[in-house]
């Protein structure tokens, strides 16, 4: 072999020995080898160090928090743990026990997973641990909710190193509850519902609230949830029933409300109303029934329909008209008496308006709009007219009710009309008595005045005659007595006459009359009368008017006389253009207008009382004790 | 003597009448051409005989005394002076026939010389009263009739269009209704109605009720 100067070496190699040739090939080929473990080793190095600083970069950049902690204490953070505990820095955390983080309720279970971690021990080992939640602290003190997982770092120095990952769930944890929360007002909800409520799937139920069992009749330890919708409906129904579910299910809408024979547990049948709403329980479909017993409401509506029916019976039955009418003012009803009364038949009826019908000073009272109170009581008499187009009287009982849910008039119409006739011939039978009364006294004093006044005065004149004729003094006297007695005679023969009726009257009028009167009552009585009588300058009026007015201030101002003790009494005449009010006035200890009227009951106040009512007027008598008393009348001047 | 006075009597007893023309017989100053118990005739009678003077019973059957005064009264080619012989005493009656036009009134049941005294008074043109009736008296009775006597009277203060109004305020009534009822425009109901107020001194609409309601104009 050559020798060959190697200057790596720097000794000039010699042939001297072939065995260092071998040993410097043999030391070349290991350097080369030791040069490339070098290099492959910087290489493992390099690529060591790329992945560490690509995890690191990772890790950092990970919205998880990571941290690690040997023997307790932290020695690594990553940004996102920094966040999540509220830290500055990392230098915050660095350095401190691992526990300090963790919230006290949650380290019993947190020291427990470390443990286990650490039994395992094998390098290759997946997170014994698996995310568990827990609570820990933050830097400020704040604990929050984190779901964590942790794992065992191997060091080279066999440290007990664990990596910890965790997220903070605290807001998730929030709307968790948040969640369950509101699902359990929802079922406490449906369960304090005075409805029944049934959730089932494909007619498996699901839920069942606090009604629903009691509706049907479900003790405590009878789990409905076992059963089928079916079981609890009648059979008849059950055709019916799946193709409503089937209907919700495939439009997705609720249904319009249904009667239904649903069974109780205990057998018993019953009607309800069911409502069937279509309901998501856990991303499934299923439906939610909502019923109710209605056998309560049934019966009323039977009872109510056989009480119509009564009514009705009665109705048709009354010898009296009975009418129903709407708030449009159209004939509901109208029974078959009505026939009898108006003519038409019940249909005829109901198909005409009946507002010409009604006599027209009715209508103009406007009794068809007044407002009643429902259950108030309102009482009318009218003329109504019948087909034949005669006017009856009827009496009616009118009042508004609710029927069948709507505001009805209810009245009932008895024909009066007899009794009114009856009445009216009444009245003037009343009448004609005390006109013939009048007119009897009248003709009293007629002849008391005209027929024995003359006569009388006729004896005057003979007696005048005699006594120019006489020459005996004897004669002459006696004449003389008999004339004085014969004026006596006469003069109450005159005043007679005139207490029956004073012929003024009809020959001059009220006011003369009135005013004669009062003279005499004065002279009579001593009681002065005080006339007043504004706008009547003796008008003429009917016979009656006039005698009535004059015998009622006659008749009061007795009362005065015999009642006031008083010395002046007031009358006043006051004419308008249909009527006259009279007014008598005292100022004396008043009377009992009770007793004064029944002690002459067939004359005196109350027999004016009368009289004036029958021509359609008033008196009234206003007397408190010590206050004087005031009698008032008014008297229509012309008939109605 | 000059002619004596022509009397024709009226009246509708029979009696009656042949007293008065027994007493008027016997006087020389008078002469009875006629008498009749018929109403209806007297009229005619009277026109016929032209008496100076007619005697005359106020009340008689079918034709009334007021009318026959009247029909007298209107003819003036008849000189008939009119003296009313009547057994009625009011004051009414007196006022009642002289009004009508008659010159005379005496009551039958005083002497009849006052009827003499009477017809010979009135053919001089004066008025006749016979007792006991005075023309003071017809003077005072007369006023009674214009109004009351009662000056004070707040409803005597008042018109009558007022005392109408009056009434209808004292029911509640309102202004249009008034109108309506008397026919007269609101305004004018307002005008009433507001003298009224003023006139009586009433402050308010209950004031007005509660005198209507003592003077007995409402119920």
């Amino acid at each position: 072999m050559e020798s060959e100067f190697h200057p790596s070496t720097g000794r000039s190699n010699s042939s001297s020995g072939g065995a260092n040739h071998d040993e410097c090939q043999q030391l070349k080929r290991e350097i080369t080898a030791l040069k490339a473990e070098l290099n492959r080793l910087s290489r493992i190095e390099q690529q060591h160090a790329e992945q560490t600083a690509f995890l690191q970069q990772l890790i950092s950049l990970l919205p998880m928090g990571i941290a690690v902690h040997t023997n307790g204490i932290v020695t690594f953070v990553n940004p996102a743990c920094i966040a999540i505990l509220n830290a500055e820095s990392a230098d915050e955390i660095l350095g401190k026990s691992a526990m300090g983080f963790v919230h006290p309720d949650s380290r019993e279970a947190a020291q427990k997973r470390i443990q286990t971690l650490f039994t395992a021990k094998t390098v290759k080992s997946t997170p014994v641990a698996p995310y568990a939640e827990e609570k820990f602290l933050r830097m400020d003190g704040v604990p929050i909710d984190v779901e964590v997982a942790a794992f065992p770092v191997v060091q080279p120095d066999d440290d007990m190193s664990v990596m910890v990952l965790f997220r903070d769930i605290t807001e998730q944890k929030r709307q968790q509850h948040l969640l369950l929360e509101r699902e359990a007002r929802f079922h406490q909800l449906i369960s304090l519902l005075p409805d029944a409520t049934i959730i089932h799937k494909a007619g498996h139920i699901i839920f069942a609230n606090d009604m629903a069992r009691r509706l049907l009749k479900l003790d405590a330890a009878d789990d409905a949830l076992s059963h089928s919708v079916f079981d609890y409906l009648h059979p008849d129904e059950h055709e019916k029933v799946r193709r409503r579910i089937q209907k919700i299910m495939q439009t997705g809408k609720p249904l319009p409300p249904e009667n239904e024979y649903l069974i109780r547990s205990n057998g018993e049948t019953f009607l309800a109303e069911t409502m069937a709403f279509p309901f998501e329980e856990n991303g499934e479909k299923a439906v939610l029934i909502v019923f109710r017993d209605i056998t309560e409401r049934d019966k009323m509506l039977k009872a109510l329909e056989k009480s119509e029916s009564r009514f009705r019976t009665l109705a048709e039955l009354l010898p009296a008209l009975v009418f129903l009418v709407g708030e449009d003012g159209k004939l509901l009803y109208i029974n078959a008496s009505s026939q009898t009364i108006l003519g038409f038949t019940p249909e005829e009826s109901r198909n005409i308006d009946y507002r010409p019908f009604l006599h027209p000073d009715f209508l103009k009272d406007d009794h068809l709009t007044q407002y009643l109170d429902i259950g108030e009581h309102a009482h009318y008499e009218l003329q109504v007219k019948n087909k034949v187009g005669q006017w009856r009287w009827i009496d009616v009982t009118y009042t508004r009710t609710i029927m069948d849910d709507a505001l009805v008039g209810l009245g009932v119409a008895v024909d009066t009309t007899w009794r009114k006739e009856t009445e009216a011939i009444l009245k003037r039978q009343a009448q004609k008595l005390i006109k013939a009364y009048e007119d009897e006294r009248g003709r009293i004093a007629r002849e008391l005045h005209d027929e024995v006044g003359q006569q009388l005065i006729g004896m005057k004149f003979a007696l005048e005659a005699a006594q120019r004729f006489t020459d005996s003094d004897a004669s002459q006297s006696a004449i003389q007595d008999a004339r004085q007695i014969l004026a006596d005679l006469t003069e109450n023969v005159r005043e007679l006459s005139l207490s029956f009726r004073p012929s003024q009257l009809d020959d001059l009028g009220l006011l003369p009359t009135l005013l004669w009167h009062f003279d005499r009552y004065t002279s009579r009585t001593g009681i002065q009368v005080q006339f007043s009588h504004p706008d009547f300058n003796n008008q003429r009026f009917s016979q009656a008017v006039e005698i009535t007015a004059y015998r009622i201030i006659q008749e009061s101002l007795t009362n005065v006389a015999r009642h006031a003790q008083v010395d002046r009494a007031s009358v006043t005449i006051q004419a308008s253009h249909d009527r006259i009010h009279i007014t008598i006035q005292d100022d004396g200890v008043g009377f009992n207008p009770e007793e004064v009227m029944n002690a002459r009951a067939s004359s005196g106040l109350s027999g004016m009382k009368e009289r004036v009512e029958l021509m359609g007027g008033k008196l009234e008598i206003h007397s408190p004790p010590g206050q004087g008393s005031v009698i008032s009348a008014t008297i229509p001047l012309f008939e109605n | 003597m000059s002619h004596p006075i022509t009397v024709y009597i009226a009246d509708d007893h029979q009696i009656v009448l042949k007293g008065i023309t027994s007493v008027i017989q016997l006087d020389p100053d008078l002469e009875m051409v006629g008498c009749t118990t018929d109403s209806k005739k007297i009229i005619e009678e009277v026109c016929r005989i032209k008496p100076r003077v007619l005697v005359l019973d106020m009340v008689m059957p079918d034709i009334p005394g007021v009318e026959i005064i009247r029909s007298i009264r209107q003819m003036r080619s008849l000189q008939t002076r009119v003296i009313v012989f009547t057994m009625h005493k009011d004051i009414g009656y007196v006022a009642q026939a002289l009004q009508e036009g008659a010159h005379g009134f005496v009551v039958k049941d005083v002497d009849t010389a006052y009827l003499i005294e009477g017809i010979k008074t009135i053919i001089h043109g004066e008025q006749y009263l016979s007792p006991p009736f005075t023309q003071h008296q017809i003077k005072r009775y007369l006023k009674q009739l214009q109004s009351g006597k009662d000056k004070e009277d707040v409803l005597e203060r008042l018109t009558r269009r007022e005392r109408e109004v009056l009434i209808f305020v004292a029911q509640g009534v309102t202004n249009n209704e008034i109108a309506h009822n008397l026919g007269i425009s609101v305004r004018t109901v307002e005008r009433h109605r507001y003298n009224m107020m003023k006139k009586a001194k009433f402050r308010s609409e209950a004031d007005v009720t509660q005198f209507a309601m003592r003077r007995g104009l409402i119920t």
